[in-house]
C-alpha cells in the first residue's frame, strides 16, 4: 500500500501573459521507508511539485489533481482546513537554503520549542509549567542529539546567523522530525554544503528513513552524490516526469534519451581519464513554458526523434520503470557509442 | 621577493584575521588564514579545496582584493595590488556565488555587461557593443539575450552571463567562489567544457573554490588543500587526488567518495 499516492498533479501559474501550465500530469507514489529522488534540470518544475504536495497556498498558483491520497485518506474530498491539518501532521518540508528558512531574529531555542507538540493545560499550574519547560528543553536537546548535534547548549542559544550552513541544516531536520512526520520533503538539502557535511546530512537522513520508516522525497540536481542514497529516481523534464524507476533499472538501462544523457554526463565527469578533456554533452536548450512543443517536449534535443514524436508520448509501463517516449532505448544503449 | 614574468600570482606569508576591536584581539587571536605561501605560473589553473571554515573564501577574496590581508604580500605578475590597481582590476575578475543576487535585476544583460567597460576603459559605443556580442558568443549565449532582463533567463544562462561579465575585459584570471556547483549533470558538463575552452583558446586561468572534486579534477592543474587556515598540500591535481599521503587530504577524499556517491565500477 502506497503511503502517498498522487495522480495527474497539475500546477498552473497565472502570469501577465495568461495561465501557464508548468507541472503537467505528474503521478507519484511512495511507500513507507523509501527514498524517492526527483531529479532534472533547474526550471523543470521539481520544486513546484513539492510545493503542490504541501499545498502551499499562493495567489497566482492553481493546483489540481485526479487523486491525492495520503495514508488511504482521500484528501481531495476533505475541506481545505482538514486537508491542511492532515498534511501538517504527516508531512514536513525543508526548503532550499536552511539559513533563509530559519527566522533570523529568534534564537534556535525559541524556534525549536515552537514546532514541538504543544501541551495546553500547563498555563494553570505554574509549578508544572516549570517542570514542563524543563522537559521541553530536554526534548529539544534529544532532538538535536538525534540530528547529530553535540554541543546543544551553544546551538540552542545562538541565532541562525551565528551557525554554519550544516548546523542550520541539522537544526532544520531536527525541527522537521519533531512532529514525527510520515513523509519528509527536502528541496536541495546538500547543495552549498562542504564535502564532509554533505555526507553527514545524507547519513542522518538515511538513519531517519531506516529507523523510523519515514519516507523521503528529495530534490537534487547532483544525482552522483545521492546515487546510493535514493531507492527510486524520477527524472523530470519541462514539467513532466519522463522516466521513473528503481535505481538499478534506471542507471543500468535508462529508457528515455534525456535520462540517458544525464547519466552519461555524470559518468564522463566521474571518469578520471577525462581530466582536462572536453566531454560530449547534450546540445540545445530547455523549452520555454510559453511555447511548449505539441509533441514530445524533448524532441528538439533528441537525436532519436522521428516523425511519430510530433505526438505527445504517453507513459509506458516497463518492467521496473515507467517512461514517456515512443522509441525507448534498448538494454545496454548507455554504453554503446552511437 | 623574486618573481619572474612567468609567475602569474605569488602569495607569500599571507595572514588574515577578522577585523575586530583591540579588546577582543587581546584575548583571542584567531587567524583565519595563517602564513599561506604558494605561487601559480602563467596559464595554470588552481582549485582550492577544504572543509568548512578552512578559510577558502577568505583566501580567494584576498586574491580578488576584496579583503585586505593582515600580513603578507600578494603579487600579481610581480606587482602588488597598490602599485598597479588598474592592471589588477582588469586582469583578475571575480564571479560571485549566488546567481540571483549577483546580477542586477533592473538592468538588461547588455547594460550589465557594459558597466565594467564604462568604468575601466574608454571605448567608443560601437566598440563596446561589438565586444559585448563577441563575449556572449564566447560563453555560448545567443545574441538575442542581450536585451533581456536577468529574471527572464534560466539558471544556466544567468551563470553564463556572470561569466561573460567577468570575461568582458579580457582578463587573465577568473576567480570563482563556490559558484561552479549545484548544476544538473548536463549543465555541469557544459560549464566545464566552456571553462576548458576558455583556458585553451584564450589562455585564461581559473582560480576556484569548490566542494566538487570532480570539477576540480576536470578544470584545474593545481590543487591547494586548506585546513584551519593553513596550507596542507599544494601540488599537481592528479597527484593529490590519486595518491596523496596526507591524512587530512585523505580524509577529505574519503568523505567525498562516500558510500552514497556514484562510483564507476559499482
Ligand atoms: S518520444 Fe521521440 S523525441 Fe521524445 S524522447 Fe522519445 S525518441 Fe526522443
Amino acid at each position: 500500500m502506497a503511503l502517498l499516492d498522487i495522480r495527474n498533479l497539475t500546477v498552473k501559474i497565472k502570469t501577465s501573459e495568461g495561465i501557464l501550465t508548468i507541472v503537467d500530469k505528474v503521478s507519484l507514489t511512495i511507500n513507507p521507508g523509501k527514498i524517492l529522488a526527483l531529479a532534472g534540470a533547474s526550471g523543470s518544475g521539481k520544486s513546484l511539485v513539492m510545493q503542490a504536495i504541501m499545498m502551499l497556498r499562493r495567489d497566482n498558483v492553481i493546483y489540481s489533481a485526479d487523486r491525492f491520497k495520503l495514508d488511504d485518506k482521500d484528501l481531495l474530498k476533505l475541506s481545505s482546513h482538514q486537508r491542511r491539518k492532515i498534511i501538517g501532521e504527516n508531512i514536513s518540508f525543508i526548503m532550499q537554503e536552511p539559513k533563509r528558512s530559519l527566522d533570523p531574529s529568534l534564537k534556535i531555542k525559541t524556534q525549536i520549542y515552537e514546532v514541538m507538540p504543544k501541551i495546553k493545560w500547563y498555563r494553570f499550574f505554574t509549578r508544572i509549567k516549570n517542570l514542563i519547560k524543563n522537559t521541553k528543553r530536554q526534548t529539544a536537546i534529544a532532538l538535536l542529539h538525534r540530528s547529530g548535534i553535540k554541543d546543544h547548549s551553544r546551538i540552542l542559544n545562538s541565532y541562525p546567523s551565528q551557525l554554519s550552513d550544516v548546523e542550520c541544516q541539522k537544526v532544520m531536520i531536527a525541527m522537521a522530525v519533531a512532529s514525527e512526520p510520515k513523509i519528509l520533503l527536502l528541496d536541495e538539502p546538500i547543495v552549498n554544503l562542504e564535502i564532509a557535511s554533505r555526507f553527514q546530512v545524507l547519513k542522518l537522513l538515511d538513519k531517519y528513513s531506516k529507523n523510523d520508516e519515514t519516507s523521503i522525497i528529495i530534490i537534487s540536481n547532483d544525482i552522483a552524490s545521492i546515487y546510493n542514497f535514493a531507492d527510486e529516481f524520477a527524472f523530470m523534464y519541462a514539467g513532466q516526469i519522463v522516466e521513473r524507476g528503481t535505481r538499478e533499472q534506471i542507471f543500468k538501462n535508462p529508457r528515455h534519451p534525456y535520462t540517458a544523457s544525464l547519466i552519461r554526463s555524470m559518468m564522463e565527469m566521474n571518469n578520471p581519464d577525462n581530466a582536462k578533456k572536453f566531454i560530449p554533452v547534450l546540445t540545445g536548450k530547455h523549452p520555454d513554458y510559453k511555447h511548449m512543443p505539441i509533441g514530445c517536449r524533448f524532441g528538439a534535443r533528441c537525436r532519436y526523434a522521428k516523425r511519430r514524436c510530433n505526438n505527445m508520448p504517453e507513459i509506458t509501463m516497463g518492467k521496473n520503470s515507467q517512461y514517456r517516449c515512443h522509441f525507448p532505448l534498448p538494454d545496454g544503449a548507455l554504453y554503446s557509442d552511437d | 621577493m623574486i618573481s619572474s614574468t612567468e609567475t602569474l600570482i605569488s602569495v607569500s606569508g599571507l595572514c588574515y584575521r577578522n577585523p575586530s576591536s583591540w579588546f577582543t584581539r587581546m584575548f583571542r587571536s584567531d587567524f583565519i588564514l595563517k602564513n599561506i605561501t604558494f605561487s601559480l605560473n602563467d596559464g595554470e589553473s588552481l582549485a582550492i579545496i577544504g572543509e568548512e571554515r578552512s578559510g577558502k573564501s577568505e583566501l580567494i577574496s584576498a586574491i580578488a582584493g576584496l579583503i585586505t590581508p593582515t600580513k603578507g604580500i600578494i603579487l600579481y605578475n610581480g606587482q602588488t595590488y597598490e602599485s598597479n590597481h588598474q592592471m589588477r582590476a582588469q586582469n583578475f575578475r571575480m564571479i560571485f556565488q549566488d546567481q540571483e543576487t549577483a546580477l542586477n535585476r533592473k538592468l538588461r544583460v547588455i547594460d550589465i555587461l557594459q558597466i565594467p567597460l564604462l568604468i575601466n576603459t574608454d571605448m567608443a559605443e560601437n566598440e563596446r557593443v561589438e565586444r559585448i556580442y563577441s563575449t556572449l558568443n564566447l560563453v555560448d549565449l545567443p545574441d538575442s539575450i542581450a536585451t533581456r532582463y536577468p529574471s527572464e533567463l534560466s539558471y544556466g544562462q544567468m551563470k553564463r552571463v556572470s561569466f561573460a561579465r567577468a570575461l568582458i575585459l579580457n582578463p587573465k584570471v577568473i576567480l570563482a567562489n563556490k559558484s561552479i556547483s549545484s548544476f544538473d549533470p548536463n549543465l555541469r558538463a557544459h560549464i566545464c567544457n566552456m571553462i576548458l575552452r576558455l583556458q585553451k583558446e584564450r589562455k585564461i586561468s581559473t582560480i576556484i573554490t569548490t566542494s566538487d572534486l570532480e570539477i576540480a579534477r576536470k578544470i584545474s592543474d593545481k590543487i591547494l588543500v586548506l585546513c584551519k587556515g593553513e596550507v596542507v598540500e599544494f601540488g599537481d591535481t592528479r597527484k593529490i587526488l590519486n595518491s596523496s599521503q596526507n591524512e587530512i587530504t585523505q580524509r577529505l577524499l574519503r568523505n567525498y567518495n562516500n558510500e552514497y556517491r556514484f562510483k564507476r565500477d559499482s
